[in-house]
């Protein structure tokens, strides 16, 4: 902990005194007086918010009626947040589940009052928006987070019934050349025989900061699957915290970025395992360009009597030049008999091996690069539904050099 | 480009000396290659062989000391690995690396188009493409699933080597060199593999073939048989060569290298 206090948090609470319940100013007391996260708090090793003291953070006053960017495949049952707010002219859900707004209080998630940048989607946030999925319906809703400028917190809890299943993709973009601030938080509870489908798809402008604070509490048998696409921002985060509090539960989490020109991307994972026969599974590739750079900080935790658990992670990363960077640390904590937890971490350049196999069939230096680039991509972009994988690739394709000459390569 | 006619040069080496992360390999080759010819490269493990091949395709981490390796009159060892396939220069690696996620079939394609563009010829479409392959893998008795998978992605040592020879006959190399391109085949895959070879014989190209064992000239009938030994070519003689050193092995060659 810093102890330092925040001058943008302190400037922050002045212009928004006579506005803030005393909750929010309680929450946004507490963290003021923490400070914003920094390599010294192990959970942020990797990622320093400090940046986050020169920012603007108050949510913009006026919403903005931006239009969905018309090339944002997303789908007709949708939640649209503009600036942290649902969107309700351009959101549209079946009748069969219920959105409604509550009021936003983190006491009620485990974990989540220790979080400073929980506490800042929960003090500065509009509402919080609670969906519930009714038991045994399925149901396809996706989400578009959009930012404009300031700061925006979106916050959606899920409560997902006995045997329901949700399959959501969120769109998360900046849209405008500004240096906004977007502080999300999703959470999910899964009950018995549950599953959802979560995939992030974040294409945010280069000047954005985005932090996505995701949790998700899985029940019996159910399952939680998060897929993560991170391509945009100048600073990127994403937070995981899955509890397999029921037996037999599972999760499965995978995601790829790709940090070129100046960017950051960090992704951290706690997979705690509380009963018998949970399974989690973690398959992460990184590739950073230029002076970009990367993390990837994931902690499984098997609880006392969590025997049967089965966990994997593992974490992949490509370095395309000398300044570029990515940190890697797959961790696990066994506190139980019969697990079986497996890890791997590697961080390295392309392959010479495979390069000079391309360029002996013909294939010049830049294709041979951007192929295997995107090659190294592919384990986890194949699990991605079709259109959020066509999004992923136009995107990541037009990043790579020779983008145009290696479209239909990747197996 | 000038049509290649049977007898003209193809390749030429000249006192080639080369080392391997310091060490010295090459110590002096001479080799000489026309069009129509098949040239079998053999000897003991550890001679070289593999290192010349390497070196050939233009593998960076060989150390050029001394001597020349000339192709179709130019400095073969100037040009980039994708130089020298683009002119018609093909490597069938001793082990072909697997690459996970790039399509076999988009590999190929863009091989054979990078070499035609060189060449001032059309580049195919998709259709003219295909049909070209299609014929090339039922004369390699490949299944259509192969087309689909990742550049030798989980596939065995006899379906790597065959994907080798598919590549080349799709490409059609001046300069064919296949680096143990029989060691674990066994007789029907070493049979598949030496038609694919055959059927690439004619008067405007070479083959080179490097091995280690006599069995392949069974299949595949060379004009030159030369022992490397030693980073040297220690002895070059007709088919007979081959036939000589499965009964006495190398032994005696290197023998009399020292000796002289």
């Amino acid at each position: 902990m810093s102890g330092r206090q925040s001058p943008a948090l302190a400037r922050l609470r002045a212009a928004l005194l006579p506005t803030l319940s005393n909750e929010r100013l309680t929450t946004l007391d507490r963290l003021s007086a923490l400070g914003f996260p920094t390599p010294r708090d192990d959970a942020y090793r990797y990622t320093n918010f400090r940046v986050l003291d020169r920012r603007e953070l108050a949510p913009a006053l006026v919403v903005n009626a931006a239009q969905i960017p018309g090339d944002m495949p997303v789908g007709k049952h949708r939640l649209v947040f503009l600036d942290g707010r649902l969107y309700a002219e351009a959101s549209a859900w079946p009748d069969s589940i219920q959105v409604q707004p509550e009021e936003h209080a983190i006491d009620s998630l485990s974990d989540a009052a220790t979080d400073r940048m929980l506490m800042l989607n929960a003090a500065l946030g509009n509402h919080r928006t609670k969906v519930v999925i009714p038991r045994n319906t399925q149901v396809s809703l996706d989400i578009a987070l959009i930012s404009t400028v300031g700061g925006a917190y979106p916050a959606i809890s899920f409560v997902v019934e006995a045997g329901a299943e949700l399959r959501t993709i969120e769109y998360q973009t900046a849209i405008d050349d500004a240096e906004s601030l977007t502080v999300s938080a999703l959470h999910f509870e899964l009950k018995d025989g549950a599953t959802v489908d979560h995939t992030l798809v974040q294409t945010s402008s280069a000047h954005a900061i985005v932090v996505g604070d995701v949790r998700a509490r899985v029940g019996r048998d159910a399952s939680y699957r998060h897929r993560s696409a991170v391509l945009g921002a100048q600073l990127s985060r994403i937070d995981l915290n899955i509890e397999l509090y029921g037996r037999g539960a599972s999760t499965s989490l995978t995601g790829l970025f790709l940090a070129d020109g100046q960017r950051e991307h960090h992704l951290r994972s706690v997979v705690r395992h509380m009963e018998p026969d949970c399974q989690s599974d973690q398959l992460y590739r990184g590739v950073a360009n230029e002076r970009g750079r990367g993390s990837y900080d994931g902690k499984v935790v098997v609880d006392v009597g969590a025997n049967g658990t089965l966990s994997s992670q593992s974490s992949k990363n490509l370095l395309l030049s000398a300044d570029a960077a990515i940190e890697t640390r797959p961790q696990l904590e066994i506190n139980a008999d019969a697990v079986k937890c497996a890890h791997g971490a590697t961080t390295g350049s392309l392959d010479e091996r495979m390069m000079f196999y391309l360029l002996s069939r013909g294939l010049d230096r830049d294709t041979a690069r951007a192929v295997l680039t995107y090659a190294f991509l592919g384990d986890v972009l194949t699990g991605f539904a079709a259109e959020a994988r066509a999004f992923v690739e136009a995107r990541a394709l037009g990043r790579l050099p020779a983008a145009d000459l290696i479209r239909g390569f990747v197996a | 480009m000038n049509q290649i006619q049977r007898g003209d040069l193809i390749l030429d080496i000249q006192g080639l000396v080369a080392d391997v992360a310091g060490r010295n390999i090459l110590k002096g080759l001479n080799l000489t290659i026309r069009a129509g010819e098949v040239h079998a490269i053999m000897g003991p493990n550890g001679a070289g062989k593999s290192t010349l091949s390497q070196i050939l395709a233009g593998r960076p981490d060989y150390d050029i000391k001394a001597g020349s390796a000339t192709y179709l009159g130019e400095d073969l060892l100037a040009l980039a690995p994708e130089e020298r396939a683009r002119r018609g220069v093909f490597l069938g690696f001793q082990y072909p690396v697997e690459i996970p996620g790039v399509n076999n079939v988009y590999l190929l394609k863009a091989a054979l188009n990078s070499r035609r563009r060189q060449q001032g010829l059309q580049e195919l479409d998709a259709f003219e493409f295909m049909t070209i392959v299609r014929e090339k893998m039922k004369l390699m008795k490949m299944d259509e699933s192969f087309l689909k998978r990742g550049v030798n992605e989980g596939f065995s040592g006899g379906e790597k080597k065959r994907n080798e020879i598919l590549q080349m006959t799709v490409l059609e190399p001046t300069l064919a060199i296949l680096d143990e391109t029989d060691s674990g085949l066994d007789i029907d895959a070493l049979k598949v593999v030496s038609t694919g070879v055959n059927s690439l014989r004619r008067d405007d190209r070479a083959v080179v073939l490097v091995t280690h064992y006599q069995r392949l000239l069974d299949y595949i009938v060379p004009d030159y048989v030369h022992v490397l030994a030693g980073g040297k070519i220690v002895r070059s003689g007709d088919r007979t060569l081959a036939l000589e050193l499965e009964q006495r092995g190398y032994d005696w060659l290197i023998e009399g290298t020292n000796a002289a």
